[in-house]
């Protein structure tokens, strides 16, 4: 995917993917807790379209472990669910950047 | 030498008795073999023989799709069980020996981890000192202690996983030796294996992507690892690869439990707790601890990701990209992936290949040796501030967590040996292996056992396998009359507990066992003419035992072999005997429930027919046994039936050719019942038993022994051990099949030229094989590793 090369794609990129992670794990931890689908879905994209900025990168895994944390503090699996797949995506995210750049 | 450049060594050998002295009363029986490890997967066998680890070796197989333990003998001699013997170890002290060793190594491989990313001393020696206590200490270690064979492979990961990185860096030959050798012995059961192969993937696809040699990598280490463990693929060429536990669709629901993603962040997602459940879920401390481990060693690698080299961003990924998957699996049905997958599997009817994950929690097990990883490189690019507030939390979790933890009643209650009663050693040391035990248990039964600390406790029994030599389960003895004690050379009777019935048992009290009498001489071996190959209730005549459920006896096949057994023969041995029960003949009658008789059914009716082969041309006598008034015809000739003894009529002879021949009988009255009808080639089998004598025999191992027999002319041989892949083998190079004798023994017909007769359980030819090839091997691996170094 080249959305980043498009102007809209990355406006989309920058502002959404800090705010997508947040969207997807209230979604799939609050709304539809043990959704696991839905909080796969919403992450998984944001994978794909890699942001370039580290700290883009870094927010899907802060966001992960805030809701790792926060699962541990309030005993929510739909949190846990959602701040794993935060994480996975936020890997996957970087694996395939790494690929690429490879 | 700084100072300071020893402080890692020393973090290591402190933080390695700390976790060796928590784990003390495990270790505890290594030096008092008087300790019995007693629970579940995790017991071991009382007394100084080495049973349990045979066994538990042969459940871990693939072969035969069940856990029968007939197929144990295979497993007899198994490299764990001959070093055992070879050191005079009880199991336990095996056990516990075993344990030890991989912790050791465990913990090697942790020091190696942090002393390749870690540079500075003193923060090195810091994450040894905490990383061994967190690897051997989280409750998914400990939780594995119960299957020993699968702990000792999560044991020693981290060192597994230290010389795959330091052949990616070198490429020496001898890392990849030791590496292999690891894998070799490590992942000799299913689990422990894929566990190792998934490490394996990982550090193979890193070399792939370093662009070193990543094919020899890949498939030397697999190559080395099928070599050495040439046994057991010995045996599955023999009879083929099965996962021996079904896999059902309601099995993957159950084995789901507890495996929501909570849990398991929180390492509580096993199955299956043995501790009280409140220790593990209504603990606040204790979760979140775990939890914030997970978290911590996420924000760990996400702070440190940046400051990584493109080698080390491979890594993690790499690593990371693993856990993420594993996660995924270790939830079992929680996960909507997995749900459907399994689903899929189930749907199409492949669930016996989920069999080794079938457990999925246990997956997670390899998580913790890629957190160190990540842990040890993330905080080695650290800037000492942020590497101090990492390597203090850790410290702090650490501490909260085993504050908390169940693991201190895994480690103190459930997985500690206990003492037993005197009497099992006492029985152990005393009882030898020519002869056999059979145990009678009460269901449930508890018995007295004290622990290390001097506390009375009622536990479950130890295991008893290596007290004398028994049956497996395979033979069910429900009421055996005295002869079949005799038969099956049954030395010693014990009870333990109550039991029921065998009131004819004249049983003395041996502490809180009862120990009964049975055969007065031990007999392994014993001489027919002729034999008893199924159910009837003749056994008064003949004096024989006979257990029920030999009717099958009466197929072609048993014949057909009968027939080679018999090449060679003198005229007028008998080889062949077809035996029809009432119920099993076609034609107008029902059938009628009646205790006296064979198989406890009669046929009662006007006619009763029956078409059936016979393996050769001879001359037969028939013998019916039923009510009065029957006419019996053979083949269209009729037959003229005598009184014979307990009911039965007797034939003179009969010519028969080989082929289908026919059985039918009429009733002259009514109606008449038909309880069982012989036929039977050769002499009368009313005769003497035996025209014989052994003369000698010598037990070399459980798998082979030698017997001498005086016989004038051909006999079969009775073997008091469990039916099986046993063999006769003779001087002149013949080898004999075994057949069933009394639904559990072995018997073999002898052409009676042949006195000095060899029996060996054929299977364990191949495990030897097998064995001499993974020995030299492993000789050859281990000069390797010396000539590369002395290069």
């Amino acid at each position: 995917m080249i959305i980043d090369e498009k102007k809209a794609g990355k406006m989309i990129l920058e502002k959404g993917s800090v705010l997508l992670p947040l969207i997807s794990l209230f979604i799939s931890g609050l709304i539809i807790p043990e959704n696991e689908w839905a909080a796969a879905l919403s992450a998984l994209p944001l994978a794909f379209a890699y942001p370039k900025k580290g700290w883009e990168r870094m927010c899907l895994f802060w966001w992960g472990i805030g809701a790792i944390l926060a699962a541990a503090l309030v005993g929510e699996n739909g949190l846990a669910v959602g701040g794993y797949w935060l994480i996975a995506s936020g890997v996957l995210s970087l694996a395939i950047a790494h690929l690429r750049r490879d | 030498m700084k100072y300071s450049e020893k402080f890692p060594a020393i973090a290591l050998l402190i933080s390695t008795l700390l976790v060796v002295m928590s784990y003390y009363p495990i270790f505890a029986a290594i030096l008092d073999p008087g300790l019995v490890f007693a629970y579940g997967d995790f017991s071991t066998n009382v007394g100084s023989g080495s049973g349990e680890i045979r066994k538990e070796l042969s459940i871990y197989t693939f072969v035969d799709g069940a856990m029968r333990r007939g197929n144990n003998r295979f497993f007899l001699l198994n490299s764990f069980s001959m070093l055992s013997d070879f050191v005079q170890f009880s199991d336990s002290q095996f056990t516990s020996a075993l344990i030890l060793l991989s912790l050791l190594l465990g913990a090697l491989g942790i020091y190696h981890i942090a002393r390749r990313f870690e540079k500075n001393d003193v923060f090195c020696a810091l994450l040894i000192l905490l990383l061994i206590p967190f690897y051997f200490m989280n409750l998914w270690s400990v939780e594995r202690l119960g299957h020993t064979y699968i702990w000792i492979t999560y044991a020693i990961l981290p060192l597994f996983l230290h010389l795959g990185l330091s052949y990616s860096d070198k490429h020496s030959p001898r890392e990849i030796i030791l590496y292999s050798l690891m894998f070799g012995f490590f992942g000799f059961i299913p689990h422990s294996f894929i566990y190792l192969a998934i490490i394996h993937l990982a550090l193979a696809a890193y070399i792939f992507l370093r662009k070193g040699r990543s094919a020899l990598f890949l498939l030397a280490p697999l190559v080395i690892f099928a070599i050495l463990n040439a046994p057991i693929f010995a045996l599955a060429v023999d009879v083929g690869f099965e996962y021996p536990i079904e896999v059902t669709n309601e099995s993957t629901n159950y084995l789901s439990n507890y495996g929501e993603m909570l849990n398991l962040l929180a390492f509580s997602n096993n199955w299956w707790p043995q501790v009280p459940k409140n220790s593990v879920f209504d603990n606040p401390f204790f979760r979140d601890s775990s939890i914030a481990y997970f978290a911590l060693f996420f924000i760990t690698f996400a702070l440190a990701f940046r400051s990584m080299s493109k080698d080390q961003r491979r890594l993690s990924i790499i690593l990371m990209l693993a856990v993420v998957a594993v996660m995924v699996v270790a939830r079992g049905k929680n996960s909507d992936i997995m749900r459907e997958f399994i689903n899929f599997m189930v749907g199409i009817g492949k669930n016996q290949l989920l069999g080794p994950f079938r457990e999925w929690a246990r997956i997670g097990i390899i998580i913790p040796v890629f957190m160190i990883t990540i842990f040890s490189l993330g905080v080695s690019l650290m800037k000492s501030r942020a590497k101090n507030l990492v390597v203090i939390s850790l410290g702090i979790l650490l501490l909260l967590n085993l504050a908390a933890s169940p693991i201190w009643i895994y480690l103190h209650e459930k997985y500690a040996p206990l003492y037993y009663d005197d009497a099992f050693d006492k029985l152990a040391e005393g009882i030898g292996k020519e002869g056999k035990v059979f145990w009678l248990r009460e269901k449930g039964s508890r018995v007295n056992a004290t622990t290390i600390d001097g506390e009375a406790v009622r536990n479950r029994p130890p295991i008893l396998d290596s007290i004398g030599s028994g049956y497996p389960n395979a033979i069910g003895l429900h009421q055996p009359p005295a002869g079949l004690v005799d038969a099956l050379n049954i030395n010693h009777i014990i009870k333990l507990g109550n039991p029921g019935g065998y009131y004819w048992l004249d049983c003395r009290q041996m502490g809180e066992l009862q120990l009964c009498p049975g055969k007065e001489e031990v007999e392994p071996f014993s001489v027919y003419k002729g034999t008893i190959l199924a159910d009837d209730d003749m056994r008064e005549t003949l004096n024989y035992p006979i257990i029920p459920d030999y009717a099958q006896s009466n197929e072609v096949s048993d014949y057909t072999e009968f027939e080679l057994v018999g090449e060679g023969g003198t005229n007028g041995s008998f080889r062949s005997i077809l035996i029809f029960e009432g119920e099993d003949f076609d034609g107008d009658f029902t059938t009628m429930r009646d205790v006296r008789a064979s198989g406890d059914e009669m046929a009662v009716g006007k006619k009763m027919m029956k078409k059936f082969y016979v393996p050769h041309d001879g001359s037969y006598i028939l013998a019916v046994k039923g009510g009065a008034g029957m006419q019996a015809f053979l083949s269209g000739q009729r037959v003229n039936l005598s009184g014979w003894g307990t009911g039965f009529e007797k034939s003179g002879w009969i010519e028969l050719e080989k082929g289908q021949n026919s059985l039918d009988i009429f009733c002259e009255r009514k109606s008449c019942a038909l309880d069982v009808a012989w036929l039977y080639e050769g002499e009368d089998i009313l005769e003497e038993n035996g025209t014989g004598k052994v003369t000698g025999y010598e037990r070399i191992n459980p798998t082979l022994w030698k017997v001498s027999v005086d016989s004038e002319g051909p006999f079969l041989l009775g073997f008091a051990e469990t039916y099986g892949s046993w063999e006769a083998r003779l001087g002149n190079g013949t080898r004999i099949k075994s057949v069933k004798l009394y639904n559990g023994i072995n018997g073999f017909w002898i052409d009676g030229s042949q006195k000095d007769i060899e029996i060996r359980y054929t299977k364990q030819d191949g495990y030897e094989a097998g064995l001499a090839i993974s020995l030299a091997a492993f000789l050859g691996c281990v000069a390797g590793i010396f000539l590369v170094r002395n290069k």
